[in-house]
């Protein structure tokens, strides 16, 4: 008998021999599958999704090119980008490089790409043919760079969504409808970042691969109740998942079903704090090709937001039920209602937590070394792990290597962050992909490194850092980004390279700066410190989707930010309605954790008040072009002050503009040798006006804010020594910071060069 | 500056906007400096300024704990300094009499303490002869 996975592997094998056609026309792939006859739910796929018998394999333009949620056409005619030919590899280091997009199309390029997939792919084809997972692999690896049926989409993502549409058509290969499954985990926020515990870096870290695991485990049981391969996945990660399926009752029902199975199962777990809304729309099977397809998805997302608005309706008994509430509370999530109270840690002051907070305590010490995860329904897998959670009756074992022995059919291994070709052989092994990089501690080798080293490690002041950051008009992109081209291998795409930002690249930025900077990038610290330079003192919480959340040693999260924002714009071609916007803390070691979460949460949400596109840092708000800063401009070229020069009103030729080229200039400069007193003089300056501005008339805050402050500052740097105000640099300095341009940005300045100098704690 | 703040275009010295008061300093510092005058010529009348600023920020329990509205309790405060603003004038009119390098700054504060009735008036009053001696002391630096 037929089976759906059988219809998604021709669909990947047609796709595989047509990447094979384009890298060796005389390979024998496609007369091999000449003689195969096609299933009739292949053919019709294929046609409605423009796939034709002669489509071939091409150059692959950067589809955020096409992004405009706006509703006036694109404010700059930006220029065409491309893929760059290679594949997403990590054989050699920790991390792939970053595709960044070429402003040219590739040609000279193409021989060597296709002689790596000759040598890579093909040769070892021929014995993996039936396994899917393998040709998966490969489809990713390789074709995320390379177009097939249009020009801006990607081979890759052509393949899932024809494969996807092929099993939603099992069986019924002439069917009208088709469904769209989407899922949401909300109060993923609540669950994660309310704790307050020692180890809670890493408690969160654990918490936050746990709903990973959690989404994987939906997805997973969503795919067995309906006999669906990984191919009907459209997206999964970070709590929400996108799937197809066949358009029927039998899909409603066991939605439903699996939504009340979870949602008991999370109760239970998480006390209500975390909920599963999942639900189902049928729609036109023809619609997955035009413009209705996106108001089919917002239909269903709108759908998830109205189920999140009443959660746990159908457990509304377990809700109303009384509930047990003993005197002592964990002391980690502070609920009431188990007396299993427990100690954290072996130590002997260790605090007392409740089994679920023990459970991610203990998953936070071993998922430093982990990487490969096996998922069974069973718990006698053959290759034996001492770390086993359990999700919705799951087991999930941790392995620090791959497991040697075969693993069952009915089991999945998951293998994290890696591309390896040659450790997909067995079957059922899927990639897991985690924005999961992190330091690995001093002290204690072997696991992620302590709040108290990131402060230890910190330039200057002694203190942790904190950012947050996410892509502004998220929804917008996806809802009216696309405009007419509006379909759904393009939708797959882009939310696939959206979230290989966050979960791929940012790791690779993390890891390696040298090598993964984009061009003409701006840095405070140059690789003459190449310690500082490296900033490896990070410490991931979660990134993934289209968000983050990192800590690290202050200074370093703060050029971890200004790399992360670069190197995303570059990333998207510098499209201008895909930006980022972020907010840092920054906090003393014993902090609690849940407050900094909450106090860079605050501060990523005055970035989005400015405007978006901006960065919220030591209090102060400015757009990223204010940020990064530019040398030797006229302001008539600056578009980002566009308010000041409407009251300023005269043209300037500025030595230096914005924030970090003064501190570029300030703090790299060891013999401009200026007194510590000039910092302090200018923070003074700028707490008189700060509170001029908090006493001020709305007709005078422009005044205060440009001019007040100017005489103080002329006074402050005529103090100077004088060898100091002679010299080349510092007269760039004066000059442009006596600029009424400059005026908002010099006590963020003073603020960045005093954290950074400050010698005791 | 001095025929700006003489002029009728404002009553009160409050309603000299900031942008063009510092740009005026900017040009009547250094002004100054080319006049010949030296800080410690003022010296009386700089630390009689900052008496009063000091004054006028200090909490008066009396005032505090009236019946007052805020507004009212500004102009209590205020009241208090109001006839020592007077008495400034006299101290640079004997400065200048003294020394010659401090008429054209006496002439200009002269003409702002006309200006000056209320608090706001008396901020403004700080603003300008800060600003003025910040521009000119930041000549010895050029």
């Amino acid at each position: 008998m037929m089976t759906s996975s059988q219809v998604a592997l021709q669909v990947v094998q047609q796709a595989i021999a047509a990447l094979a056609g384009w890298a060796d026309p005389n390979n024998p792939l496609t007369s091999k599958l000449n003689f195969v006859e096609e299933y009739p739910e292949v053919t019709r796929a294929k046609e409605i999704l423009g796939w034709k018998k002669d489509t071939e394999v091409g150059t692959l333009r950067l589809l955020f090119d096409r992004v405009n949620p706006s509703d006036e056409l694109k404010q700059e005619t930006s220029e065409l980008h491309y893929h760059p030919l290679m594949p997403i590899d990590n054989d050699n280091k920790e991390y792939p490089k970053i595709p960044y997009p070429l402003n040219y199309e590739p040609q000279e390029e193409q021989k060597a790409f296709k002689e790596k997939i000759k040598k890579e792919v093909l040769e070892s084809l021929h014995e993996n043919w039936e396994n899917l997972s393998l040709l998966m692999l490969i489809l990713e690896k390789f074709g995320s760079c390379l177009s097939f049926t249009e020009s801006d989409v990607a081979l890759v993502d052509m393949n899932r969504a024809t494969a996807a549409v092929a099993v939603a058509l099992f069986d019924n290969s002439e069917a009208e409808n088709i469904s769209l499954i989407a899922g949401d985990l909300s109060g993923i926020q609540k669950f994660i970042y309310t704790i307050s515990s020692d180890g809670a870096l890493k408690s969160l870290r654990a918490r936050s691969f746990y709903l990973e695991l959690v989404t994987e485990e939906i997805v997973q049981q969503l795919l067995e109740e309906l006999n669906l391969p990984r191919t009907s996945i459209i997206y999964a990660g970070g709590g929400n998942l996108y799937l197809l399926a066949a358009a029927s009752n039998k899909t409603e029902e066991k939605v439903k079903q699996i939504q009340n199975e979870f949602n008991n199962w999370l109760i239970n777990k998480f006390q209500h704090k975390v909920f599963l809304a999942l639900e189902c729309k049928t729609f036109y099977t023809n619609d997955i090709v035009n413009k209705n397809l996106s108001s089919h998805w917002n239909e269903v997302i709108h759908q998830l937001n109205k189920q999140k608005k009443r959660k746990f309706y159908e457990q509304i008994n377990n809700l109303l039920a009384v509930r047990d509430s003993f005197g002592d509370r964990c002391r980690v999530c502070y609920r009431d209602d188990t007396t299993d109270l427990e100690q954290l840690n072996t130590e002997d002051d260790s605090i007392l937590a409740c089994p679920t907070c023990r459970e991610m305590f203990q998953l936070g010490s071993q998922l430093f070394k982990t990487k490969a995860v096996v998922r069974s329904r069973h718990n006698n897998i053959s290759s034996k792990s001492d770390a086993d959670y359990i999700i919705n009756n799951s087991h999930y074992f941790l392995f620090n290597q791959l497991p040697t022995q075969q693993i069952q059919n009915d089991e999945t291994l998951f293998l994290i962050n890696n591309w390896k070709i040659k450790d997909y052989h067995l079957p059922h092994s899927v990639p897991l992909l985690l924005g999961n990089y992190g330091q690995e501690s001093f002290e204690n080798q072997g696991n992620f490194i302590r709040a108290h080293e990131l402060a230890e490690e910190a330039k200057g002041i002694k203190r942790v850092g904190y950012l947050r950051m996410d892509v502004d008009n998220l929804g917008k992109i996806f809802a009216k980004g696309l405009g007419d081209n509006h379909t759904l291998p393009r939708l797959a795409g882009l939310s696939r390279q959206m979230s290989y930002f966050f979960k791929v690249y940012l790791n690779s930025l993390a890891a390696n700066r040298k090598d993964t900077l984009p061009e003409n990038h701006k840095i405070l610290t140059n690789d003459k410190n190449q310690k500082k330079f490296a900033r490896l003192n990070l410490l991931f919480i979660y990134a993934g989707g289209d968000d983050l959340f990192v800590s690290g040693s202050w200074d370093e999260v703060v050029e971890f930010a200004f790399d992360i924002y670069q190197s995303f714009r570059a990333y998207t071609g510098h499209n201008p309605y895909i930006t980022l916007s972020g907010g840092i803390s920054i906090n003393d070691v014993k902090y609690p954790i849940y407050q900094a979460a909450s106090d860079s949460g605050e501060s990523e949400k005055k970035a989005k008040a400015n405007k978006r596109d901006s960065l919220c840092l030591f209090g102060e708000v400015f757009k990223w072009d204010e940020w990064l800063g530019q040398t030797n401009v006229s302001t008539d070229n600056i578009k980002v002050i566009a308010e000041s020069k409407l009251y300023i009103s005269k043209k300037e030729q500025l030595g230096l503009f914005g924030i970090l080229p003064f501190v570029d200039k300030l703090f790299n400069n060891p013999d401009l040798g200026y007194p510590q007193s000039f910092i302090r003089n200018l923070l003074v300056t700028a707490e008189i006006q700060e509170l001029a501005l908090k006493k001020a008339k709305k007709e005078e805050i422009n005044d205060i804010k440009y001019f007040l402050h100017l005489p103080k500052l002329a006074y402050t740097m005529s103090k100077l020594p004088q060898k100091l105000r002679s010299h080349e640099d510092f007269v760039l300095i004066r000059q442009s910071l006596m600029s009424p341009y400059n005026a908002p940005y010099f006590p963020a300045i003073a603020t960045w060069i005093e954290l950074l100098t400050r010698t005791q704690a | 500056m001095l025929k700006y703040i003489t002029s009728d275009n404002f009553k009160c010295l409050k309603d000299y906007p900031i942008r063009k008061l510092v740009e005026d300093a900017e040009a009547f510092g250094p002004e100054l400096k080319k006049q010949k005058l030296e800080t410690n010529q003022i010296r009386k009348f700089l630390d009689a300024i900052n008496r009063l600023k000091a004054k006028l920020n200090q909490d008066d329990e009396e005032i505090q704990q009236s019946q007052m509205k805020e507004e009212e309790k500004e102009k209590a405060k205020f009241a208090k300094i109001k006839d020592e603003i007077v008495l400034l004038k006299p101290k640079l009119a004997y400065a200048a009499a003294r020394q010659d390098a401090v008429k054209s700054l006496s002439k200009v504060m002269s003409a702002a303490i006309d200006k000056v009735y209320t608090k706001e008036d008396f901020d403004r009053l700080v603003q300008l002869i800060e600003s003025i001696i910040a521009y000119h002391k930041a000549e010895d630096g050029k």
